[in-house]
């Protein structure tokens, strides 16, 4: 997938933790394993030029979650997990990755996931399942198929809202 | 876990909840709000031997969007034609995510019915808008708080069932292009109310006749547009047939008439040869079309007039003064003298008194003939009043006189 051009939002990233971390050159700092941006995709799409820092309720947010592997050999079993930030609502089907992945969904706080979770409902006296509301999801989670040579890079995305509500979201 | 995610009905109660607020009127996202995302990963190496994970944040600030609601408090307010200091009220909620304030514009659907006297907010009546939104430029409305606003106003006279709808605007004015709006309709009540006049006096005197003539007039007291019924009638006497109202062949007709309006109804009739001095009444019922119970009726009162003549024959030496009184004999003259009085009550016209001379009198001369045209063929004596123009007034009397002898 092609990356979209990114804007810097708040960004922080944590240290990469790991035994045989790739030396960095001298001059070059290390790139950071796991770098994730948003992009403020309503302000983008009406034209406008502020997409930095602000929000408004109702906008929708791309969040790019950027992986390296800065490590001196190939890496597998990669996996991100995202919690959906209280105050966004996750936009249903727009999670991706730009390598075969497994993409799931966690309705109950990260316990478990499901990549169709559903909800038992009453109707009528009968117990039916429904495909659970974008409001009760809260967890994003990729697991990557396959090996990441050393500096290649793998994505993911999805799209949240800022929730109309404070409660909106989990 | 990779199968479907199954919760319990326990949890069905609180999604549901969830969802429902979702699309409820709540407060949205307050500004200023940062929302952070941290996202971890993990990973191993080629020999499945587990890495620390990483993890990665973005925040996002959440900035102000405007949101306003208005209120009609007072959707139907109830309001007399005319009336004063009547009021409306609305509530103005800042339904954005940040603190802003309002500006406030109206808009008044029919012209004419409402006056706004007077915009009250707190304590405080202001005279216009403008003054208003000035002291409203100052008032900071925080998230998911209002503000009540009270218009003041009169309403016009004659303004009765009409409709107007006024309407309050409000404008953030963080964001002008954010607003609400809300209506109330002001309908007055209609209050009916007719008049006929006149109600009798009149006095009318009438021949026997047709396509006579009377005007009533016709005002309508109350304060909406009525239509009103036009009923004439002439109960409990056979003198008086209507023939038309308002110009309509019959005994109805129908006006509208605007609410302080009145209106000038002819109606025809006509007057039966009945017996002079008969009386009859007239009426034109005039009856709101929009409350039949509230009618008026207005009358004429007629009296028929007709003339009545007497005719009198007298005899009188020929002197002209002294009555016979006994015998005559051959040869002497007598005068016959012929009075017509009019004891009715109008004039008449076309008099003429005719007579045929007893076999044993001859025709010598007309000894008086003022105000007639006397012809005398024979024994026939015809006479026609020619006097006034031919026309013998009421209580007027006229009198002609012949000579004749006695043969």
């Amino acid at each position: 997938m092609k990356l979209l051009r990114l804007l810097s939002i708040g960004l922080m990233s944590a240290a990469l933790v790991a035994p045989r971390v790739v030396a960095a050159h001298a001059q070059v700092p290390p790139p950071k394993p796991l770098v994730i941006t948003a992009h403020n995709m309503t302000v983008a799409t009406a034209g406008g030029q502020d997409t930095r820092a602000v929000a408004r309720p109702g906008d929708v947010i791309r969040y790019a979650l950027v992986f390296t592997n800065v490590t001196a050999g190939p890496v597998k079993n990669i996996q991100f997990v995202d919690p959906i930030p209280k105050g966004m609502i996750y936009v249903p089907g727009s999670a991706a990755a730009d390598h075969p992945a497994r993409i799931e969904y966690s309705i109950d706080g990260g316990k478990s996931y499901s990549a169709q979770p559903t909800i038992q409902v009453v109707e009528e006296g009968r117990k039916v399942e429904k495909p659970a509301p974008r409001q009760l999801y809260t967890h994003v989670r990729w697991t990557v198929l396959g090996s990441l040579a050393p500096q290649a890079r793998v994505m993911a995305e999805f799209r949240t809202q800022v929730s109309e509500a404070p409660g909106d979201a989990k | 876990m990779l199968g479907n995610l199954k919760w319990t009905e326990s949890l069905v109660l609180a999604a549901v909840a969830l969802v429902v607020a979702a699309g409820g009127a709540l407060a949205q996202t307050p500004e200023g709000t940062v929302i952070t995302n941290t996202a971890t990963a993990t990973y191993t190496d080629a020999n499945s031997n587990p890495y620390t994970a990483v993890s990665g944040s973005v925040s996002v600030t959440v900035g102000f969007k405007a949101g306003v609601s208005v209120t009609a408090n007072t959707p139907t307010p109830s309001s007399a034609s005319p009336s004063t200091a009547d009021t409306m009220t609305f509530t103005v909620m800042n339904a954005g995510n940040g603190t802003d304030s309002m500006t406030i514009s109206e808009n008044i659907s029919v012209a004419g019915v409402i006056t706004v006297t007077g915009y009250r907010y707190g304590a405080t009546t202001y005279g216009t808008l403008a003054a208003l939104n000035t002291a409203l430029a100052t008032v900071g409305i925080a998230q998911g708080g209002s503000i009540t606003l009270k218009i003041v106003y009169n309403v016009a006279s004659g303004q009765g069932g009409v409709s107007t709808i006024y309407t309050l605007t409000a404008n953030s004015r963080r964001t002008p292009a954010a607003s609400g709006s809300a209506f109330s309709t002001i309908t007055p009540a209609t209050v009916y109310g007719v008049a006929t006049s006149p109600h009798g006096g009149q006095n009318v005197q009438r021949l026997p006749g047709s396509g006579y003539s009377f005007t009533f007039s016709i005002g309508n007291n109350g304060n909406g547009n009525d239509n009103i019924d036009l009923i004439a009638t002439s109960p409990g006497s056979p003198v008086i047939t209507i023939v038309s109202v308002n110009g309509a062949a019959g005994d109805s007709a129908r006006i509208s008439l605007a609410p302080a309006a009145s209106q000038a109804v002819t109606v025809v009739y006509n007057v039966a040869n009945v017996a002079g001095g008969s009386t009859d009444t007239l009426y034109l019922r005039a009856r709101s079309v929009g409350q039949p119970a509230t009618f008026d009726d207005g009358f004429m009162d007629l009296t028929v007039i007709k003339p009545n003549l007497t005719l009198a024959k007298a005899a009188f030496l020929d002197d002209g003064v002294t009555p016979v009184a006994g015998s005559v004999v051959p040869g002497q003259v007598i005068r016959y003298r012929f009075t017509v009085t009019n004891n009715g009550g109008t004039s008449a016209s076309s008099v003429q008194v005719t007579d045929a001379l007893p076999a044993q009198v001859t025709y010598v001369s007309t000894s008086s003939s003022t105000g007639w045209s006397i012809v005398v063929s024979g024994q026939n004596v015809t006479g026609n009043y020619t006097g006034t123009g031919g026309v013998l007034a009421a209580s007027a009397s006229a009198t002609f006189e012949l000579r004749v002898s006695i043969n």
